[in-house]
């Protein structure tokens, strides 16, 4: 074509419809990047969700090319549509960064299985399956990004389909996208995830998986709030009640205008109208916070508020107004709204009850929880709320005026009104409630063990988190402060950390090996219990109570100091039985019965792997801690497998594994770590340094070597070694038992 | 502090491309004296009834079914407005019979029919205005918005 006088104009004045096509297949290829080994299910599925829109963006600018008019669209309709496209790209192009960050090597895997939890608690279901992805944030906060809601309104579906061909209601547009997608993998021969389009799905950010810190994950059930207000077709917080109680009118805003500014000054009913607006979005914000922090408070109950109260105190100050510019209500408003809600009559599972009625019994833990409680509602009536101030949206005048037309519509009546939703979303059947073994998983942690109990209950996170942090306030702070003067203040809060987080990973492992025909009897702490009738079973709470009693009168007389020698299967039993506390006790987080053979206990590998990484390191000399520790850091690379993928281990691959149980051993024993005859005939090696210390506690770091021909695939829970336990001619003296770098490890390598 | 993206809450980019066919469409029928409903693709038709339907919604005195859809299209459609029509109405109720027949106007486009009185002309005319504005005004936002480098809250509009 002649680049003449009118070419020339043409060419300047058009988009260019090859660079929009071209971001759009840019578009589809870092979808694809997001791959089927590296990414969680969930984040899988939004990736497919995307695909289908991004394809059909591709397919329809390439329909735009016009050979007669290859220089400009037809017309401003169609400069239009390459315009629209061409921002639905940019859109699109910017959830791939949150679900890149989603791969494991970023957000730690524990708070994807915590999402997992919650979500199949407590999202509704009758709004479709949900798929929901967590990834960090980089800035200290934390977003809900409800894709569902945002694909189907956002996305102008006169751009997408204008002649309504793939189409005929809004509503059908996303399924027909995903069918159309569906029938072009079927084409090429690829397996599509599913074939129903997820119902619901959604992208958390979450600030405190930059740092791992546990104690923030409760902050997630906020964000769960979210996307759980966000699943109907009109989100909750939308709720005509509310809608109703908080409603600000337009005769309000310019009685406002009018008594500050004078008669007349309210004459541009536009003016009046955007003045209304932010006054109707800063309701609408308050109310969706406040419906997010009462779901979350209900999901998780006391842990939710600790955790709330210190990231908000981290954020800001006190004397915040009632409800901010942004409508985001202020620290004290929602702190208030939260302890209010948790501490009420209406509160089915009221922890501070819990904390009253365990306080005799459980003076160590359950009293200070009392009294902290109690001094935070003392606290927070003392609380003046601060000035409004500096208004980026209202001139001077106009700014306390209008704040508090939004502050007086946020009253009792409407945060009672947000309260009983809350509770129809989060009946009182789901809500978080403490049982009798939180107390048990205190303990744990206060034993350096992870909180985890052999049999999970299906809403085991709220439990873990509140236990954790009532640890934290019972004892946790003051252990912290006792090491400070060994300068390893923070290590011990990374301990903590650690423990919680094996925890969270174990809930899955602990939750699928039950026995699916049980007998039931009474456990020693009067839980309905069972004895095993199957010979794979994770030992449950009751049955431990159950054990202890029978080996307490066989051996009432004999001593553990007595016995030397390996351990028999009825000592590892016996041991391992023993109450937390007991300085005899043989920690196995967690116990299979199964596993016990005749002198040794079967463990199963974990789901980490750390394996070498190419690098430009020129060799390591054996003993200089500098070169060791770079191989450990750049020459090696961390990977969670998810129990249903595998591993690969090529032949002459060393890797880093660990077992899935976490391993405490009293002052007396000490385990060896032998590998399994079936495996080591396969070429698999179990070459550890195999002695584990007497009062080591962690999971047991395995070296894996392949030296087979064929590549061998390790799936995590397939039993791998066995520990073999010897009781010592004396005790450890305590100064002398296992403290140093791998205390408490949970990875394959320390961090 | 959780920063939640608000659905609902859009931009007058999401009208861009409606408001642009619309306004093509509108001169056409000007020209040819004729009101042609199949020349207006049908998702563009639903989606000009939409954007309506939220704006009259909110223009009222009671208090609108989707609060932040219908009063982000009333402020959007407000400022299309005055772009479109001289003068600005001085009250919400004089602004409120404006839209309503922009409304009215856009629902007699389902009908075939011919378009040559000069009152019915000139309504074409200003809606056409009104579309080219909206549709202006979205396509200035989206650059605002590029230019910003991050996505934020489409038509949280801050005076």
């Amino acid at each position: 074509m002649p680049l003449d006088d009118t070419n020339l104009t043409r060419l300047i004045a058009s988009p260019s419809l090859s660079g929009v096509t071209y971001q759009a297949s840019e578009l589809v290829n870092e979808l694809h990047r997001i791959n089927d080994q590296d990414f969680p299910l969930q984040t899988r599925l939004v990736r497919d969700v995307l695909l289908s829109i991004a394809e059909h963006i591709h397919d329809e600018l390439q329909s735009l090319y016009d050979p007669l008019e290859p220089l400009e669209p037809k017309g401003p309709s169609a400069r239009s549509r390459i315009l629209s496209l061409a921002n639905l790209i940019h859109e699109l192009y910017s959830y791939i960064r949150y679900l890149s960050a989603s791969s494991p090597h970023q957000s730690p895997p524990a708070v994807q299985l915590a999402l997992a939890q919650l979500t199949d608690l407590h999202f509704p279901k009758k709004h479709g399956i949900p798929a929901c992805v967590v990834r960090p944030q980089w800035k200290y906060n934390l977003k809900c990004v409800p894709l569902t809601p945002l694909l189907k309104e956002i996305l102008p579906r006169w751009v997408l389909d204008p002649n309504k061909i793939l189409a005929k209601r809004k509503d059908e547009l996303l399924p027909a996208l995903w069918k159309k997608r569906l029938a072009k993998q079927k084409e090429v021969g690829a397996k599509p995830l599913q074939e129903d389009l997820p119902g619901q799905i959604g992208i958390l950010s979450f600030a405190a998986v930059d740092t791992p810190d546990a104690f923030y994950l409760p902050l997630l059930a906020h964000e769960m709030g979210h996307f759980i207000d966000f699943s109907p077709p009109i989100p909750n917080h939308r709720d005509t009640r509310l809608v109703t109680a908080s409603e600000i009118t337009k005769e309000q805003v310019r009685d406002v205008i009018e008594s500050v500014l004078g008669q007349g000054k309210a004459s541009d009913p536009g003016e009046v109208g955007r003045i209304w607006n932010i006054l109707c979005q800063q309701t609408q914000i308050c109310l969706r916070e406040l419906l997010a922090d009462l779901l979350a408070t209900r999901m998780l109950g006391f842990s939710f508020f600790v955790a709330q109260s210190k990231f908000l105190k981290s954020l800001t100050t006190w004397s915040q107004p009632k409800v901010l510019d942004s409508g985001y209500p202020g620290i004290k408003f929602r702190l208030s709204t939260i302890l209010e809600h948790l501490t009420s009559t209406s509160y089915k599972a009221s922890p501070l009850q819990f904390f009253r009625v365990n306080s005799t019994a459980q003076p160590d833990i359950a009293a200070p929880i009392v009294r902290y409680i109690e001094k935070w509602q003392e606290y927070l009536t003392s609380l003046p709320y601060g000035p409004r101030r500096n208004s980026k949206l209202f001139s001077e005048e106009l700014a306390a005026p209008l704040g508090q037309l939004v502050e007086g519509v946020m009253n009792d009546s409407t945060v009672s009104l947000v309260a009983r939703l809350a509770e129809t979303l989060v009946p009182d059947d789901k809500c978080c409630s403490l049982t009798d073994h939180f107390f048990e998983r205190v303990n744990l942690i206060k034993q350096e063990l992870p909180p985890s109990l052999s049999r999970e209950p299906m809403d085991a996170f709220a439990e873990i988190m509140s236990a954790s942090w009532a640890y934290q306030i019972a004892y946790g702070e003051d252990r912290e402060i006792a090491r400070a003067k060994e300068g390893k203040r923070v290590e011990e809060y990374k301990k903590t950390n650690r423990l919680v987080f094996k925890a969270i990973e174990l809930i899955p492992v602990c939750q699928s090996v039950q026995s699916e025909s049980e007998e039931t009897v009474p456990g020693e702490d009067g839980i309905e219990s069972s004895e095993p009738t199957s010979t794979s079973q994770v030992i449950k709470p009751g049955l431990i109570g159950s054990m202890r009693k029978l080996f307490k009168q066989s051996n009432e007389q004999e001593s553990f100091s007595e016995k030397r020698g390996v351990l028999s299967c009825t000592e590892i039993q016996r041991r391992a039985c023993l109450p937390i506390s007991d300085a005899a006790r043989i920690s196995i987080l967690p116990l299979r019965l199964d596993a016990i053979n005749g002198a040794s206990l079967d463990v199963r590998l974990g789901n980490w792997f750390a394996y070498a990484r190419r690098t430009k390191l020129r060799g390591v000399q054996i003993g200089n801690k500098e070169q060791e520790a770079l191989l450990r850091t750049i020459g090696r690379e961390e990977t969670f497998v998810p129990s249903d993928q595998s591993f690969l281990i090529h032949p002459g691959d060393l890797v880093l594994a660990i077992t899935e149980e976490f391993i405490a051993l009293p002052n007396d024993v000490m385990a060896f770590v032998e590998g399994k005859s079936g495996l080591g005939r396969l070429g698999l090696f179990i070459a550890t340094a195999t002695q584990v210390a007497p009062g080591f506690h962690g999971v047991v770091v395995l070296e894996l070597a392949n030296a087979g021909t064929v590549p061998l695939e390790l799936q995590p829970e397939t039993p791998i070694a066995q520990l073999v336990f010897q009781v010592m001619t004396d005790p450890v003296p305590p100064g002398m038992l296992y403290k140093k770098k791998y205390h408490c490890q949970t990875k394959p390598l320390t961090y | 502090m959780s920063d939640t993206i608000s659905v609902d809450v859009v931009g007058p980019s999401y009208w861009a491309y409606m408001a642009t066919v619309m306004a093509e469409c509108l001169e056409k029928f000007v020209a040819e004296e004729e009101i042609r409903p199949d020349r207006i693709p049908p998702a563009i038709f639903d989606g000009a009834k939409e954007f309506f339907a939220l704006v009259l919604e909110a223009a009222g005195d009671t208090f609108p079914e989707n609060p932040p859809a219908s009063i982000n299209a009333y402020v959007i459609a407000s400022e299309a407005l005055r772009g479109a029509s001289r003068p600005f109405p001085t009250t919400s109720q004089d602004l409120r019979s404006e839209l309503e027949e922009y409304s009215q106007f856009v629902d007699r486009l389902a009908e075939p029919q011919e378009l040559t009185r000069v009152e019915d002309k000139e309504k074409a005319e200003t809606l056409k205005k009104f579309f080219l504005h909206l549709a202006a005004d979205g396509e200035s936002e989206v650059y605002e918005r590029s230019v910003r480098f991050e996505p934020m809250p489409a038509g949280y509009r801050v005076v």
